[in-house]
């Protein structure tokens, strides 16, 4: 017994020994630390699921790894076996970890080695274990697929010859929300490969799946599924020749259930969904309106500040637009032209443009329509845009001048119409109608030939009861006559005459045709007006390009 | 008792007769209980007694001593308080008794006494209450003739000095310092008088700090100290060598003037030690004057103390690393662990490596050179230790010159059998530490020597002998416990390739199971560790095995099962018996520990046997083999998930046990991670234990006497329950989360690193028990519940961004109140996001995602990305 308790007596110096060995306490401690770091790390990686942080995770892996290559053979034999053998349970971890491995690896953000794996012949193995019965495993496998369909079209091309679009859409009812976003992801990424693969996962029935997976993730309120799930359906309404009609009809409902969500996310996909099906004939522009979509639409581009949503809800309203005069006086009825102030004005180029489109749109509508336009404000906006503008801006901006004066053109003596151009004089449309002769687009020359001839022949109607055409001075002062002098030694057959005919008729000049039939050899080429484009039908056109932020 | 002769109650309470010892201490303890003042009145007599026995009075002493102090923190201030609570008349008499004792003639009596009034002195003199007695005892040591009061007194100011808080006696430091002056000066004749004085000064060091600043005064404490080391009497050189190594290690700056006469001394103390034995006790205070140099100049390189540095070592090696290397040459001749001259010289050699690093190098290597090859085995023992030691420090480009022929050198002493014990044992310590510190230098032709298989012909005729480190485990014990050392420090390095499908230990694997497996079975593996040795080997080498080695690994757990089993056929005859029993379990309870967490659910068709043993162990009242089995137990759950809901019925009231343990607090810890584990594991099927571990839990946030460290895992414990049982945790919500907001109150002093190391972890469990609540709430749409307690979590968040700019909230905090953040808005989504996007919130809300998504760490980076993502952009 130790009868002192407390040693009161002066303490020696103690160190350790200096060879001491190992000490089972403290070997115990680093046991017990290290358990609590896999612990932590267990936790850690059930907490990413739950926060559906695993687009987060790829970004956080490691760099690329030397040996890639060799280390993929050997966790495929790992799979291959695995799924060979049927999958037995106890090589499931292994699988299982060795799968995940590969996930990784094709989740590298730089050279991810997808032909590696493709060569290792372990599509078919990732397509098979979408049939395992553990969710965990269905969806490494399917995190696998994603990655190599979001590859080149060759390499996507891969998974969908092994038949992994119907197992892919079959999981989009699996009880895990993990499987089905995964999923969903990779079924965005091969629809968005091209139309042909896009029409391959619609006709596996993906609408249908998609849809009630949307449907109840909204109800659920579980965002990051729903966001995929939205864009994963954009992309199946994407591309041309646009999905059949029945395949739309199935979605237009839930699109615009969809429009009164309040996330953005969700909002700029679904606004890209419409516009994709808006981009066509009046038949699929009608069945967007049918579905109701303007109005929210139009909320959209009032309430949204953010260039993500107002873009494709723009382009969705302008397509519209596009359509029936029924269809235009929907969009109309709806506001549209109230917010257009507003985009004609902004700060992006695009959204500028986009809203001259629109506008041109609507003046190449009834009458009415081109009144609407003539009485808003927005037209001096269209003439300083006419005139201070980027040259694609300003292209649509002189479709609108064009088409307002193409109302009088086609109806030559109706003096409102010719009042029309009137309006535009005042607002000083001639010296940026006339630098447009100058630039270097034949159409738009043709355009703006043919929008001249009109205002002038306005003029003359209007200036019949005086004598005097009113437009001609302006036109004179604005070096029209210059211009269209110069225009007679254009290279475009089409351009010249019409320049020469416009001189003839209103400023009563001869011109010299024989000397101008002779082919302009002073841009270096013999063109005989063959580079001249198709003329373009109608007022209408197709959608332009747009930059997808 | 009032007029009882305490005396042979005394004596009966130290009989080795439990018939005549425990009504003795029952007697005691009884009038402790119901009368203490008596009771140590009536020792306080006894001891001043002259005319009783010694042996009575010094119990006296001692026992009174206990009442007034004690080793435990809690039971110390238990003590200070009763003491307190007698009245200041009968305190009086007691210690107007005590004092008195310290005139005793008898030695022992007045040492005890003087040990009594430093107890009581430590007690009172912070409550002002003992004003007169720093000043009653210098009077003692300086003008009084006695010499045993003066010796005593000194004792007495020693012990006051050791114990109190400095600041309490600074005013009377002068007061102090003049009487151990007088004391240990060297004019002082009585040698007892003197070695008082000498150690009195060696505890009042850390209260004279203003004195220290005063030269004048400085140099009278230093001169009389040197003079201390050159006194005739052995103990008051060892205590005047003891009392410069304080000076170095409080007054590392001040040294310089003194650091000449320093050197002077403790050289030739070593000197002296290396030469005559009887000199060897003030030899190692010399020497460990070196060593905690070492330890200040390091502290100075790493930033851990304020500098300059003098390199005083640098400048010193010269010389001292000759004399250190020579009284390494002096090793006990059969004597191995003791802390010896020469051990106590490999240490500062050892340190002076780490404070100097490469120049220490050309030092050694001489000495190396000319002694490894000795036919006086000292001197290769010295020599292959002097490498050993100076292997962590240098750069490898120093040491890499000679590394390959040392290795070398060293395989060949190993296995080597005439080679003398002491340098086989050395050599395999010095081969632990290359693996340990210079993996990178042994190729592959030193592995194959070292590790190979042994191979034989078709005949059985040896082709090849096993490897020198496997042959070594068969060597003597202490042979075979380095080599041990060496394997564990080998499988270590491997780490990081611990989950690759393949690593450098893969080729190895059976071959270092099977041998270590052999050496632990060793008839005489008891003996100097080797046993624990072996098996903690073992453990690291399957914990970092790749994936190609399971089926091996696998193939190891029914022989573990097995011998777990016999452990409970050993004979049992001595409680030797039971603690190798015990220790036995102890390990291969870690072993199959290790191994279940390697395989995972491939270990789980042995589920049933594995926990059919731990079970029987729990048996068992040691308390590290509890934490073993616990963590086996929780390994177990882990691999065998939901299906083991069979094995809790029976396994509930152990956890609740190692739950209620808080006195070993460790248990406690441990086995609140298993908690978590059996969370994971089970998932909603732990509901039916839920509302017994929630009640332990919480029991044990409450108790004050649980270690604090255990507080914060089971804070985060309650996030693992939560996530387990999801909306099952509605029930415990009004509870935890009050709880929470309390634990979040929690304020530390932010100067103390250790406070707010701990005040850290204490809100990351916090956050992470609101992170679970609220995924579980999730996960069943219940996430209203939350929203009353939604404004407690928020506060935390704001004071853990407050703590940003002060650097008092870490990274892992940073991490976790983000996560937080983002799974508000997940859960709570609107009426969260529409607080936290107003002011005052969403100014803190935002800068601690700005600083978040700022850190070094990716997975914070990562979280608070997701978290602006979630709670501002939607």
């Amino acid at each position: 017994r130790n009868l002192d308790e407390t040693h009161a007596t002066m303490p020696m110096f103690e160190r350790k020994a200096v060879k001491a060995g190992l000490d089972k306490d403290d070997c115990r401690k680093n046991r017990n630390q290290q358990k609590v770091e896999l612990r932590k790390a267990k936790k850690e990686e059930g907490l990413m699921k739950r926060r559906n942080m695993a687009d987060v995770c790829v970004e956080i892996e490691a760099p690329v790894e030397v040996e890639v290559a060799s280390s993929i053979s050997q966790q495929a034999a790992i799979v291959l076996g695995f799924v060979q053998r049927n999958g037995p349970a106890e090589e499931f971890d292994d699988a299982f970890g060795a799968t995940k491995w590969l996930r990784k690896k094709l989740s590298l953000a730089r050279n991810p080695p997808i032909d590696d794996v493709i060569q290792a012949g372990l599509v078919p193995a990732f397509v098979t274990m979408l049939a395992h019965p553990e969710s965990t495993m269905q969806f490494e496998a399917a995190w696998c697929l994603t990655n190599i369909a979001s590859g080149t079209s060759k390499q996507c091309e891969v998974v969908v010859s092994h038949g992994g679009v119907p197992p892919l859409i079959g999981l989009l009812s699996s009880p895990s929300i993990d499987v089905c976003e995964q999923c969903v992801w990779a079924l965005g990424n091969i629809a968005g490969d091209c139309p042909a693969m896009r029409d391959l996962v619609l006709q596996n029935g993906a609408t249908d799946k998609l849809v009630k997976l949307i449907e109840a993730t909204a109800l659920m309120g579980q965002m990051g599924p729903l966001r995929n799930a939205v864009w994963a359906l954009s992309n199946l309404m994407r591309g041309k020749p646009q999905p059949s009609a029945a395949h739309v009809t199935s979605v237009l409902p839930t699109l615009a259930k969809l429009l009164l969500l309040h996330d953005e996310e969700v909002l700029m996909d679904t606004c890209w969904a419409l516009s994709y099906i808006s981009d066509g004939g009046d038949d699929r522009i009608d069945l967007v309106v049918h579905a109701g979509v303007v109005p929210a639409l139009m909320t959209v581009l009032r309430e949204k500040a953010e260039n993500k949503t107002r873009t494709p809800a723009l382009r969705t309203l302008c397509n519209i637009l596009t359509g029936s005069h029924m269809a235009t006086q929907v969009v109309i009825d709806a506001g549209i032209l109230e917010v257009l102030p507003e985009a004609i004005k902004s700060t992006k180029a695009q959204t500028r443009k986009e809203a001259c489109w629109a506008i041109s749109n609507v003046a190449a509508g009834t009458s009415d329509q081109v009144d609407l336009v003539m009485r808003s404000p927005l037209l001096a906006n269209v003439v300083d845009r006419l005139a201070n503008d980027d040259f694609e801006v300003r292209k649509e901006a002189a479709w609108v001048i064009a088409n307002i004066l193409h109302s009088f053109s086609s109806d030559p003596t109706n003096t409102h119409c010719a009042m029309r151009a009137s309006t535009l004089v005042q607002l000083g449309a001639i010296p940026p109608m006339v630098a447009m002769l100058s630039v270097n687009d034949a159409a738009m020359q043709k355009l703006m030939l043919e929008a001249l001839g009109s205002l002038l022949g306005a003029g003359e109607l209007l200036g019949a009861s005086k004598g005097v055409n009113p437009f001609l001075v302006p036109f004179d002062e604005a070096e029209g006559i210059d211009k269209l002098e110069t225009l007679q030694e254009h290279s475009n057959e089409e351009i010249y005459q019409k320049a020469i005919s416009l001189l003839e008729k209103y400023f009563g000049e001869e011109g010299d045709e024989d000397e101008n039939l002779l082919p302009n050899v002073a841009n270096g080429g013999f063109a005989f007006g063959g580079n001249a484009p198709a003329v373009v039908g109608g007022f209408n056109f197709g959608a332009s390009p747009i930059d997808v932020m | 008792m009032g007029d009882t002769d305490i005396g042979p109650i005394l004596l009966a309470a130290q009989s080795a007769d439990p018939a005549v010892r425990q009504p003795a201490e029952q007697q005691l303890e009884a009038a402790k209980a119901s009368n203490l003042p008596l009771l140590l009145n009536l020792l306080a007599r006894e001891l001043s007694n002259e005319v009783k026995e010694l042996t009575t009075r010094q119990l006296a002493g001692v026992l009174l001593k206990n009442c007034l102090t004690a080793k435990s923190a809690d039971l110390v201030q238990q003590r200070q308080a009763a003491w307190l609570a007698i009245s200041p008349a009968e305190r009086h008499t007691i210690k107007t008794a005590v004092l008195g004792a310290l005139a005793s003639p008898q030695q022992s009596a007045r040492h005890t006494a003087a040990q009594v009034i430093g107890a009581i002195g430590v007690i009172e003199l912070p409550h002002a209450q003992w004003p007169e007695l720093i000043q009653g005892l210098a009077d003692n040591t300086t003008a009084s003739g006695n010499d045993f009061l003066k010796q005593s007194s000194l004792e007495a100011l020693g012990f006051v000095c050791e114990e109190i808080d400095p600041a309490v006696l600074e005013p009377q430091a002068n007061l102090i310092l003049t009487a151990v002056v007088s004391g240990m000066r060297k004019e002082e004749p009585n040698m007892d008088v003197r070695l008082a004085g000498v150690r009195a000064m060696t505890n009042a060091l850390e209260f004279v700090e203003k004195n220290f600043e005063v030269e004048v005064e400085r140099n009278i404490i230093m001169q009389t100290v040197c003079e201390a080391t050159q006194a005739e009497k052995q103990e008051i050189k060892v205590a005047a060598y003891e009392c410069i190594v304080v000076i170095a290690e409080l007054y590392y700056d001040k040294l310089p003037a003194y650091m000449p006469a320093l050197y002077q001394l403790t050289l030739a103390a070593l000197q002296k030690a290396t030469a005559d034995e009887s000199e060897e006790d003030v030899g190692k205070q010399a020497i460990e004057f070196w060593t905690t140099i070492c330890d200040k100049e390091m502290e100075i390189e790493d930033e851990e103390a304020p500098g300059p540095s003098h390199n005083f070592v640098k400048q010193g090696m010269g010389q001292l690393v000759g004399l250190l290397l020579e009284a390494m040459c002096k090793q006990d001749e059969d004597e191995d662990g003791g802390f010896t001259l020469a051990s106590a010289a490999a240490t500062c050699l050892a340190q002076i490596a780490l404070t100097v690093h490469d120049d220490v190098v050309g030092h050694v290597i001489p000495f190396i050179q000319a002694n490894i090859d000795s036919a006086d085995w000292h001197r290769t023992e010295a020599a292959t230790l002097a490498w050993g030691s100076v292997l962590e420090g240098p750069s490898d480009l120093a040491l890499q010159p000679f590394m390959v022929p040392a290795l070398e050198k060293m395989i060949s002493l190993v296995g080597t059998p005439t080679t003398a014990l002491p340098v086989r044992d050395t050599a395999a310590w010095t081969i632990a530490r290359i693996c340990e510190h210079h993996t990178a230098s042994i190729q592959p032709q030193h592995w194959h020597v070292m590790l190979r298989e042994g191979s034989v012909d078709p005949s059985g005729a040896l082709i090849e002998p096993e490897g020198v480190l496997l042959m070594a485990l068969k060597d003597h014990t202490r042979v075979a416990e380095k080599v041990c050392t060496a394997l564990y420090a080998l499988a270590e390095q491997v780490e990081d390739e611990r989950n690759n499908p393949s690593n450098r230990l893969s080729g190895l694997f059976v071959t270092l199971a099977k041998a270590l497996l052999a050496c632990t079975e060793r008839h005489d593996a008891g003996e100097n560790n080797l046993r624990v040795s072996a098996y903690e080997a073992l453990n690291m080498v399957i914990t970092n095995a790749a994936k190609d080695t399971h089926v091996s690994v696998g193939q190891l757990l029914p022989l573990v099962i097995s011998r777990l089993e016999g452990t409970f056929a050993m004979p049992i005859v001595s409680s030797d018996d039971r603690e190798a029993q015990t220790e036995l379990q102890g390990l291969l309870c870690a072993t199959l520990q290790v191994i279940t967490q390697k395989l995972g659910p491939q270990a789980a068709p042995h589920a049933d046997q594995m926990m059919n043993l731990c079970l029987q162990v729990f048996a068992s009242r040691n308390s590290s083999v509890h934490e073993e089995a616990l963590l086996a137990v929780g390994s177990v759950a882990t691999a065998t998930g939901r299906a083991f809901e069979k094995y809790m019925p029976h396994f509930r009231p152990f956890l609740s046990l190692g739950l209620s343990n808080y006195e070993e607090f460790m248990v406690c810890n441990v086995a609140i991670g298993v908690v978590g584990d059996i969370c994971r594991a089970l998932e909603k099927q732990v509901m039916p234990y839920c509302d017994e571990l929630v009640h332990l839990l919480l029991r044990n946030l409450q108790n004050p006497a649980l270690n604090r460290n255990v507080k914060p895992p089971i804070l985060s414990c309650f996030g693992d329950i939560a996530l387990a049982i999801e909306g099952g945790f509605e029930k415990y919500m009004q509870v935890t989360m009050s709880m929470l907001v309390q634990a979040s109150q929690t304020t530390v002093d932010t100067e103390n690193p250790d406070l707010v190391e701990y005040l850290n972890q204490l809100r990351e469990g916090i956050f992470e028990a609101y992170t679970g609540v609220l995924q579980g709430l999730r996960a069943e749409n219940k996430a209203t519940v939350f929203e009353p307690y939604m404004m407690g979590a928020l506060e935390l968040i704001r004071v853990c961004n407050d703590g940003v700019p002060q650097n008092v909230t870490g990274d892992s905090v940073v991490h976790a109140a983000v996560g937080l953040i983002g799974d508000l808005a997940q859960t709570l989504g609107e009426p969260f996001k529409r607080v936290a996007r107003s002011s005052p919130h969403k100014e803190y809300l935002k800068a601690l995602l700005k600083h978040g998504k700022e850190s070094p760490n990716k997975e914070t980076g990562e979280a608070a990305k997701w978290a602006s993502q979630i709670a501002f952009k939607d």
